[in-house]
């Protein structure tokens, strides 16, 4: 048996020193049975391979180590050790033959941490992970989705936050490893993050993206995404926004009755009146006390109130302290008082209060759009709309010289001549276009 | 003015580093005294949700071993409520030396904020109500009062706050901005 690791050993150090990778990768695919027979022995392998020379090796000998270990092997801290000093190692161009062992590597590792309750150390590794893997930083990979999920389980969002923020274009396909779960976690996670972090814009976005995936059948990650984002929409807008038109079918059909009591919120949430919407969260407490969703209902009631206050400032001009509390049905003056404080500190209306008279005056947005920060603004978000056009012309153009694309677009007149060849130079005819 | 903005610059800086030092930290326990900084730092750049999830995350043994931690927190708590007179109350504590700093600092910042919402949000306002958000005497609040140019009635008690003045901006340099707009024109053009 150990002679078979032996081998091992030996096949690996000498593709290396040819850099012959190709070789390499398939013959480590085809010892992974063996790797997995001699499990016990793995660690004397991992000792005399050096991770920045032989990383391909070592990977794979990790892969199985890890599939074979528990949360409460007796060495767990040496094998957190050796998988945070691999990935911090090992040789970039080396992963780059293998992306899929690698997203391997990195999901059992990320269960091993959740398991073991201690994800905070794994996410400076992930994150290493994360560049050393990637193509651009624009493209996804499933190690995004386990990152986003150790910060959630450590409550330290700072280092997936880096990576939220970027708007992806691509998806790395890591050899066919990456799959549809890794995307719907990726986007349900991120939306958790950005809610708790009280990003409501961007959160509710990522929520969208999971629930408009396109789907045969509804996954239960799709299921909450879509709870969270009735959720979102109404602290929001106030109310439920609808499921966009290019989600699957499948899901405006199944998701609703499935989740009534969110939409039964929603309709409360219609009437504007804080009674209604409180009876409904009473009545559903039990629902969204299990759905983990009670802190974000809360929201929404509290949401409720604002944007009732927000709303008055479109009709009245002045209105007593007294009078706003009656209109929102809040208890006391003081508390609306304490709620307009709030708001007018946060920029959400305009007002000022009159405490000689009792009175709220509502005022225009003072905002003339002519100072040098607005044009900064404007200039911002010009510059992002380039951005956009450019990418969207770029992906355009690798479309339109795609030979399936022209072969299929010039499908019909191809019936009447025998043109089996002309792929090449209808490429290139449309790439001067 | 300008001391100020250096300030706030160096706190941005020793909390990329804390959060490193957070990140590793070897099993993700750092030293109690990092959590400590670290929070109160939060609280001075008013991250209170980044406050709060690093509260959270905080082990039950650094937050027994090292009781000032919430004590901190409790700052941080009458934050989130916006309680001026909890902050301050709660704000009012000999501090141990790696916080201190930090915590006078959030202190200045309290004070130059509730004169910012005041101006901002009321056209006039009891004295009591204040003396009470500023954290100072009726004495005092009266002269704070004078100094900031608002008028004061005697017969109702009252003071009338001024609205902020508009900040000045910064004037952007003309070459850079000439070279921006070309660009747009091209690309609205093309």
């Amino acid at each position: 048996m150990a002679s078979a690791l032996e081998h091992y050993v030996n096949t690996v150090t000498t593709l290396t020193a040819q850099g012959n990778y190709n070789e390499m990768v398939k013959y480590i695919s085809k010892s992974m049975e063996i790797l997995s027979k001699n499990s016990a022995l793995l660690d004397t392998v991992l000792a005399t391979l050096q991770p920045s020379i032989h990383t391909l090796g070592v990977l794979a000998v990790l892969k199985v180590r890890l599939q074979h270990t528990s949360h409460n092997d007796a060495n767990i801290d040496t094998i957190h050790a050796t998988v945070a000093e691999f990935i911090n190692v090992c040789c970039q161009e080396q992963i780059k033959y293998a992306p899929d062992l690698m997203a391997e590597l990195c999901e059992s590792y990320s269960d091993l941490l959740i398991c073991g309750k201690c994800p905070m150390r794994g996410l400076e590794v992930l994150r290493t992970a994360i560049f050393k893997i990637r193509e651009s930083p624009y493209h996804l990979t499933s190690i995004h989705s386990h990152l986003a999920h150790l910060c959630l389980a450590s409550k330290c969002f700072k280092p997936a936050l880096h990576f939220l923020d970027i708007d992806l274009m691509d998806i790395s396909k890591e050899n066919g490893y990456y799959d549809v779960k890794h995307f719907l976690l990726y986007y349900y996670y991120g939306g958790m993050i950005y809610a708790a972090l009280k990003k409501y814009q961007r959160a509710h976005y990522f929520f969208q993206v999971c629930i408009s995936t396109p789907a045969l059948a509804v996954s239960h990650i799709m299921l909450e995404g879509f709870k969270k984002f009735v959720l979102l929409s109404l602290i929001i807008d106030g109310k439920v926004e609808k499921i966009p038109k290019y989600a699957s079918l499948v899901v405006s059909r199944f998701i609703k009755p499935l989740s009534t009591a969110y939409m039964d919120l929603g309709t409360a949430y219609a009437t504007n009146n804080p009674d209604e919407v409180n009876s409904v969260v009473n009545k559903h407490q039990e629902v969204f006390t299990r759905d983990q969703n009670m802190g974000l209902v809360k929201q929404c009631v509290h949401a409720m109130y604002k944007m009732n206050i927000q709303r008055l400032t479109k009709t009245f001009l002045t209105l007593s302290l007294a009078d706003v509390a009656n209109r929102v049905h809040l208890g006391s003056p003081q508390q609306a008082q304490k709620y307009i404080l709030h708001m007018i500190e946060d920029g959400e209306i305009h007002a000022s209060i009159n405490q000689k008279d009792g009175m709220v005056v509502f005022l225009d947005n003072p905002e003339k759009y002519n100072s040098p920060d607005m044009f900064g603004n404007l200039d911002k978000n010009l510059q992002i709309c380039m951005a956009v056009e450019r990418q969207i012309q770029a992906m355009e153009e690798e479309i339109m010289v795609n030979p399936q694309y022209v072969q299929k677009l010039l499908g019909p007149q191809d019936e009447d001549g025998p043109h089996s060849q002309p792929l090449g130079n209808n490429s290139q005819a449309s790439s001067s276009m | 003015m300008m001391a100020n903005y250096n300030e706030t610059v160096n706190y941005e800086k020793f909390c990329e580093e804390l959060e490193k030092q957070e990140l590793d930290a070897p099993d993700g326990v750092p030293p109690a005294h990092i959590y400590q900084q670290l929070l109160a730092i939060y609280l001075l750049q008013n991250e209170l949700t980044a406050a709060k999830f690093l509260w959270k995350r905080i082990p039950t043994n650094s937050k027994s071993s090292t009781p000032e931690l919430a004590k901190i927190w409790e700052v941080g708590q009458n934050l989130w409520q916006r309680d001026f007179q909890g902050v301050y109350s709660s704000i009012s504590k000999e501090w141990s030396p790696s916080v201190k700093p930090i915590m006078e600092a959030l202190k200045e910042k309290l004070s130059e904020r509730a004169i910012n919402l005041v101006s901002l949000a009321y056209t006039s306002i009891g004295l009591d109500d204040l003396a009470q958000i500023l954290n100072l005497s009726r004495e005092d609040a009266l002269a704070r009062a004078k100094e900031l140019l608002w008028t004061f009635d005697q017969a109702s008690q009252m003071v009338f706050p001024t609205k902020p003045k508009p900040k000045m901006h910064a004037p952007l340099p003309s070459e850079d901005q000439l070279r921006r707009l070309a660009e747009y024109v091209s690309f609205l053009e093309n």
